[in-house]
């Protein structure tokens, strides 16, 4: 059992998931780019290098920024609520009390499930929740889940 | 177990299995003019008996409606509202009474030819989570008054009389607009955008209008300033009567009601609408004082549900007061939401909120002048003038930023020219978010949300001293409170 109470970062392994993702993304921008590089020939070559160049610089941001976003991502399994805090630039905290939550969602891609992480989503009431938790064990996000919906059943003795 | 089913059957039924009115379904007009049409494109060149071909869609819709009106059912047994439906995909809906958010009656010209109303169900949450369905104004009042019944009995589902729509024994009203208000409010309000949707159709009515016969009328149009300056002096009465009686007709006899447990709006010609909404599930209030308004001491309140609002025309689960003079305020809330009435004094943002809230105005501004001058040289120089402009907006904004927690409640306002009001019971809030940007942060600085049930209900408090804005979402676990009014959404 993780120890509960305590500001928790997320499982390491979503650092693999998210670098993944954002070198696919960057693959997705570059390889159009660079193949007009290659092939376009009418234009001049100092534009087809710049291109290639800036293209294949897009791998940058993309190993670095999941690790900032890592860094930046803490959760927190508390006595009445759950407690997220996340973002870099703008940083975002949402506290959503356990006897609101109407139902969870626990959700795994091809890749999550490579490398045994989850997804979490909790729902209340409003639309405007916003409390996922990215990237976390398996065997955890069925605890936290579990910890939610056994808490959100005490808070319903009305 | 046995015993459990004896209980269980014949009292659980609180309305036995009944369809809607015959005409129901035939009265949704929705098909029927692409119907015609269809008919008309498949049937119009052809002639003698061929013809009838232009009737095959029609006669088509009429028998689809047919069916579905033979295996459309519904009852109330068992604490809950259940609709069959559907002839091959038998489809079964079950809305339990207890998260029953809001009530409407809405009745149409057609429909009151009949006799008959449209009653919509709205539960809270998902999307598309409403009921409709088309009854004979008894068979709506008895239906109405199984969901909702009137204040004596505490429990929903309990059957009280059926209190007839219109009743003379109607609590007395708390808000009643006179139809001289409600075109003040169609003329300083959002009607004004309807307005310009409908100027629009008009446009490309114009474009559609065969070439030859527009040219022959432009040509006898009159020549000359004077009839200019004639056209723009009339456009403009003409158009604030058009948004006045584009109000009239939704809200002509608006009259709010409550009668301790529910509120009731009645309002329109010659639509009829009618909701109803208990007190309990009132999940945020807005104040909304517009640009217009503002100077004449007017406001817009909006009462908002946890309903899930999909019909956009029909605006369920939002119940509006279109005009209201700011004095009365205080009354409506002491109303609808006890205690939150009066509105407490507004805390104005932090002073280090001014410089955040004039930057976010006049960079943009600075920066879309020097591009517009770099672009457009010497004219662009015109657009430095948006920089003071942008100025003055921030610094308004600023003016308009404040909040105030009461125990129960979250009062927050925002808005330069036109301003809002947020009131949240905090005991009802799902859940808070704190948001801080890099420069909020710099200033000591923290948006709050306090999310209602519901979609777009939430209060925002801007530029809040962060320490405050933690406080306040610290609130929303720490309520015990909230566990006894947690009835608002789930029960």
């Amino acid at each position: 059992m993780a120890p509960e109470g305590q500001e928790l970062a997320l499982h390491k392994a979503v650092l693999v998931l998210w670098r993944l993702q954002a070198l696919a993304l960057a693959a997705a921008v570059a390889v159009p780019l660079i193949a007009v590089a290659i092939l376009a020939s009418a234009l001049p070559v100092g534009v087809r290098l710049v291109l290639a160049v800036t293209a294949a610089l897009g791998v940058v941001p993309a190993a670095t920024l999941p690790g900032v976003f890592y860094r930046g991502w803490r959760y927190r399994v508390g006595e009445e609520a759950l407690e997220l805090r996340h973002g870099v630039l703008t940083v975002k905290r949402s506290i959503v009390p356990y006897f609101r939550v109407q139902h969870v969602d626990l959700s795994q891609g091809p890749i999550e499930r490579a490398l045994g992480l989850a997804r979490l989503k909790v729902h209340t009431a409003s639309a405007g929740t916003d409390a996922s938790l990215p990237g976390v064990e398996l065997e955890r996000a069925e605890e936290v889940r579990r910890l939610v919906l056994d808490r959100a059943e005490v808070g319903d003795g009305v | 177990m046995s015993d459990a089913k004896l209980v269980v059957a014949p009292v659980g039924v609180l309305l036995e299995r009944r369809r809607q009115h015959p005409l129901g379904p035939l009265l949704r007009l929705q098909g029927v003019g692409q119907a015609l049409l269809f008919g008309a494109v498949a049937g119009g060149s052809r002639g003698g008996p061929q013809r009838l071909l232009s009737l095959v869609p029609i006669v088509l819709l009429v028998a689809f409606r047919a069916v579905e009106w033979a295996t459309t059912s519904y009852e109330v047994a068992a604490a809950a509202l259940r609709i069959d439906s559907g002839l091959l995909t038998r489809r079964q809906r079950e809305v339990p009474l207890d998260r029953v958010q809001q009530v409407d009656v809405r009745r149409g010209l057609r429909h009151r030819l009949f006799g008959l109303c449209q009653v919509t169900v709205d539960a809270a949450g998902s999307y598309g989570g409403e009921v409709t369905l088309v009854l004979s104004e008894a068979e709506a009042a008895r239906l109405r008054s199984t969901l909702a019944p009137p204040s004596g009995a505490s429990e929903p589902g309990q059957p009280g009389e059926a209190a007839a729509i219109g009743d003379q024994t109607a609590p007395p009203a708390l808000v009643r607009l006179r139809p001289g208000a409600l075109a003040l409010a169609g003329i300083t309000g959002a009607k004004q955008l309807v307005m310009l949707a409908v100027v629009g159709s008009a446009l490309q009515l114009v474009d559609n209008v065969p070439a030859g016969l527009r040219n022959g009328l432009v040509d006898r149009l009159p020549r000359g300033t004077g009839w200019l300056v004639a056209a723009a002096v009339l456009a403009l009465p003409a158009w604030c009567a058009l948004a006045a009686l584009a109000q009239l007709a939704t809200d002509l006899g608006f009259t709010l009601r409550s009668d301790g447990a529910m509120l009731q709006v009645r309002r329109g010609f010659p639509t009829e609408r009618e909701a109803s909404l208990a007190l309990d599930r009132v999940q945020l209030v807005r104040v909304d004082h517009g640009l217009l308004r503002r100077p004449l001491g007017l406001v817009a309140v909006q009462v908002a549900a946890a309903g899930s609002g999909s019909t956009a025309d029909a605006q369920v689960s939002r119940l509006t007061v279109p005009i209201l003079p700011v004095g009365e305020v205080d009354d409506l809330m002491a109303a609808v939401l006890p205690g939150a009435a009066p509105l407490p004094e507004l805390i104005p943002a932090p002073p280090a909120a001014w410089r955040r809230q004039l930057l976010r105005r006049v960079v943009p501004a600075t920066v879309g002048a020097v591009i517009a001058t770099a672009l457009a040289w010497p004219w662009g120089l015109a657009a430095v003038v948006l920089v003071p402009v942008a100025g003055g907006l921030g610094h308004l904004a600023y003016r308009g930023l404040g909040h105030a927690c009461t125990p129960t409640h979250l009062v927050t306002r925002r808005g330069g020219l036109g301003r809002r009001t947020v009131v949240v019971p905090v005991a009802r809030t799902q859940s808070a978010r704190v948001r801080q940007s890099r420069l909020q942060r710099r200033a000591g600085l923290a948006t709050l949300h306090l999310d209602a049930a519901g979609r777009g209900n939430v209060g925002v408090a801007v530029d809040l001293p962060a320490e405050e804005a933690r406080r306040l979402a610290a609130v929303v676990t720490s309520a015990a409170a909230a566990r006894a009014d947690e009835r608002a959404v789930r029960r």
